[in-house]
């Protein structure tokens, strides 16, 4: 199951940054993002959800100039990503929820201009890396079902 | 003649986007925007647009009662769900509530013109 759920957030991920942020990702190997900001969404009902999105604030930037086709200003930046991410955790939920006839929601995404969330090492944890010209991205969180 | 549709979203990168990807579609025009529920009762009838697309997730109200609501109110209205969350059920309960579409965020153009057309030319 674990590798499924990183296949899906891999696959979304690629997909839904492309889509809507015209954003091209390719797998890199770790790296440390320097003065991350960190998008957060928990998603609950028979599983847990937790997902976590690293990026520092040009990759952010760049992802809110793509969506409103435009430079964005500051205040916007949280208000495009904050949508960039809704629609992928959606996306996400919804493909688990399928795939697993399970049933799951979240409440509206968070951020935060600092990296939080420590992902202990647990049995489905995941944690994906990509890069584009604008810098690095990094996906990680930890999915359970609930018995 | 063109049909004017309203767009009801917290994120108005939405109703930025549609208007975007409608640009040069003479059937319809994104014409309105409104960021809530509550905002969305208060301009139909000011707005009188021929079809409401409603986020389901919003602050507020959420998109089901305001759907409810405009519909108690204006039972002609022409409403499609919208959401990044497309579950089956949530798509099911859409279509109990009297509502005429579902689209998926992200959409692309031609699924969203397939709704539409399929609202205002049934035959075809």
């Amino acid at each position: 199951m674990q590798k499924t759920i990183s296949e899906i957030i891999h696959n979304d991920m690629l997909a839904i940054t492309n889509q809507v942020a015209g954003i091209a990702l390719e797998e890199i190997h770790p790296t440390s993002i320097q003065d991350a900001y960190t998008l957060h969404l928990t998603a609950k009902g028979t599983y847990d959800l937790n997902l976590f999105l690293y990026a520092d604030k040009d990759t952010l930037q760049k992802i809110a100039d793509n969506m409103k086709r435009s430079p964005a200003t500051e205040n916007e930046v949280s208000l495009y990503v904050m949508e960039f991410f809704n629609i992928l955790g959606g996306r996400i939920v919804s493909r688990i929820n399928k795939l697993y006839q399970q049933n799951a929601r979240f409440a509206p995404p968070k951020i935060q201009n600092c990296r939080v969330g420590v992902v202990d090492s647990h049995e489905h944890s995941f944690s994906l890396h990509y890069g584009f010209q604008d810098g690095p991205m990094e996906v990680s969180g930890d999915f359970s079902l609930i018995q | 003649m063109q049909k004017k549709i309203m767009v009801v979203d917290d994120s108005r990168f939405i109703f930025e986007d549609m208007k975007h990807k409608f640009e040069g579609i003479d059937d319809y025009s994104i014409e309105y925007y409104c960021p809530d529920g509550e905002t969305a009762l208060e301009k139909y009838s000011e707005y009188k647009p021929d079809l409401v697309t409603v986020d389901i997730v919003m602050p507020g109200i959420d998109g089901f009662e305001t759907a409810k609501a405009l519909l108690e109110k204006h039972p002609d209205a022409k409403i499609v769900m919208v959401s990044s969350l497309a579950f089956d059920e949530t798509m099911e309960e859409a279509k109990e509530l009297g509502t005429l579409g579902f689209i998926a965020k992200p959409f692309e153009l031609q699924e969203v013109l397939i709704c539409f057309n399929k609202i205002f030319n049934p035959q075809q």
